[in-house]
């Protein structure tokens, strides 16, 4: 097989029979940047080429110098050949639900992404065509990571292979993905998937990375309520808090409430100045602390008290609390006393 | 009730109404969406290795970014983006390279006067090429970025050698 850098140039030289002397050259030429080379030669013989092939590709001239002692030399020509070396040419791109753009884009575990890729200058249609022209390689990676201090920390120094496929034919394609985490966790997993398509040198040998595009996967938030016993009618409210890990960059985390038993989706009362607001690229942690609520409640019986979460995914429901609220409650007893 | 209280009335309702609450995905959920995605697109059938294909993913390719680039001669490192006209009067119009320039910017101007080819390399190359003199530098410089741009050392012909199997492998 022909490698990508060097080129095994044949030749067969009809010795120019004379009594001159006679000399044969081989000019190697780049034919966009003008590099040249020129090496003497036997009349019959191969070669490597004395210089690498470059992606435009060489133009191989054979010449005879004829030196004779009564002129100057002179130059014949004996042939001319040109060789390119190859490689078909790819872009990859990955979409989200989420606008960002500054930097590797952005998902959730449960939103997925979208890959679109673009392969041209394949050359299946031509058997003696070399295997980098003919096909190339779709990797699959995953890093998975967790998250430590906002960052993504790799759980192994390799990333993790997902999949690979031989792309054979120039053609453009756009797929839904779901994320390749291990889903072991949707709260706590994270990662970076990749995907990159390689020039192939052979069938088991990658050449060259022609195109990649990466998209971070974060984790769902989730929470714990603190002091918030539903068991018992209240009269006063307590002091309750919801701890919140994960919650996605850039959103925006409160609590609402409304009359009556859960109804997902009811649109209630926010409480304000009680939010959790998240500018921030990575994710991030927060408490929501709650006191002196009595005066949000106008009337007893059943509360549902709901923490939600807006993203660039919509308003979430994080979790939801009912109780019973009794501010007229009265506790009443008999004292005995024994004589 | 006035006309315009129902239509601010009706106007918020519609608010409430696009602010859609729905509760988060539960791992059943997730695992679900999973699912039926990956079933899509079992539906495209390409043909794949029969054993995997090493691929390193730590190091970037030259196609993965391309910060400057290297002339011909592979002497010179000249911002991207600079323009370039040819012609009679041969100019290039650009900036001074930074980072170690191998050749005068006035000779390398000069003696690229028939043309010029820009081949890309990654910044971290150059970054990590401390002794970018040196010959063996620039084979690894070729070596590692899967391209010839290193060809011709103090006008003598560079040979690149050919990698090995396993050498491709690890880069």
């Amino acid at each position: 097989m022909k490698s990508f850098h060097s080129f095994l140039i044949p030749f067969v030289l009809a010795p120019f029979v004379n009594a001159q002397t006679w000399t044969y050259l081989l000019d190697q030429e780049h034919i966009e940047s003008g590099g040249f080379s020129r090496v003497e030669v036997d009349a019959i013989g191969s070669m490597d080429s004395e210089l690498p092939v470059p992606l435009g590709g060489s133009e191989f001239t054979i010449w005879a110098r004829e030196d004779r002692a009564d002129q100057a030399p002179v130059l014949h020509f004996v042939g001319t050949d040109t060789v390119g070396a190859f490689l078909p040419a790819s872009t990859i791109t990955i979409t989200t639900l989420d606008p960002y753009s500054k930097g590797i884009p952005r998902t959730r575990v449960d939103q997925g992404f979208t890959v679109s890729y673009e392969v041209s200058g394949l050359r299946s249609s031509e058997p003696d065509a070399p295997l980098t022209a003919r096909q190339v390689l779709f990797n699959h990676h995953v890093e998975d990571s967790t998250i430590v201090n906002g960052s993504l920390a790799p759980a192994s120094e390799e990333p993790r292979f997902i999949s690979q496929e031989f792309i054979t034919t120039n053609h453009e394609l756009t797929e839904d993905y779901e994320d390749s985490l291990l889903g072991v966790d949707i709260h706590t997993e994270a990662g970076i998937e990749t995907f990159k398509m390689h020039a192939l040198l052979d069938e088991n040998t990658v050449l060259a990375e022609i195109a990649s595009a990466q998209v971070q996967v974060w984790p769902l938030t989730k929470g714990a309520w603190t002091g918030f016993d539903t068991s018992i009618p209240y009269r006063f409210f307590p002091k309750i808090s919801f701890t919140l890990d994960n919650l996605y960059p850039e959103s925006e985390t409160y609590l609402q409430y409304y009359k009556g038993p859960k109804a997902p989706g009811t649109v209630g009362t926010r409480i304000r100045n009680l939010e959790l607001i998240l500018n921030q690229d990575v994710p991030g942690n927060g408490v929501l602390a709650l006191e002196n609520l009595e005066n949000e409640f106008d009337s007893s019986g059943i509360w549902t008290v709901e923490v939600l979460t807006k993203t660039v995914f919509g308003t979430e429901i994080v979790t939801d609390r009912e109780f019973d609220y009794q501010p007229d409650l009265t506790i009443r007893g008999k004292i005995h006393t024994l004589e | 009730m006035r006309p315009y209280l129902f239509i601010v009335t009706f106007l918020g309702s519609l608010a409430a109404m696009g602010q859609e609450i729905k509760p988060i995905p539960t791992a059943q959920d997730v695992q679900a969406f999973r699912e039926a995605r990956a079933a899509n697109r079992k539906a495209r059938q390409m043909p794949t290795p029969e054993d995997q294909v090493p691929v390193k993913l730590k190091a970037k390719s030259f196609m993965d970014t391309s910060d400057y680039f290297v002339g011909a001669l592979g002497f010179t490192i000249i911002p991207k983006g600079s323009v370039i006209s040819l012609g009679k009067n041969f100019q290039l119009s650009s900036t001074e390279p930074q980072g170690l320039p191998y050749m005068k910017w006035e000779r390398f101007t000069r003696s690229h006067r028939a043309g010029l080819k820009l081949l890309p390399v990654q910044l971290q190359q150059i970054e990590d090429g401390s002794t970018l003199g040196a010959i063996e530098k620039e084979k690894e410089f070729s070596q590692k970025s899967d391209i010839t741009c290193v060809t011709i050392y103090n006008m003598k012909p560079v040979r690149v050698a050919e990698k090995t199997t396993e050498e491709v492998a690890q880069n």
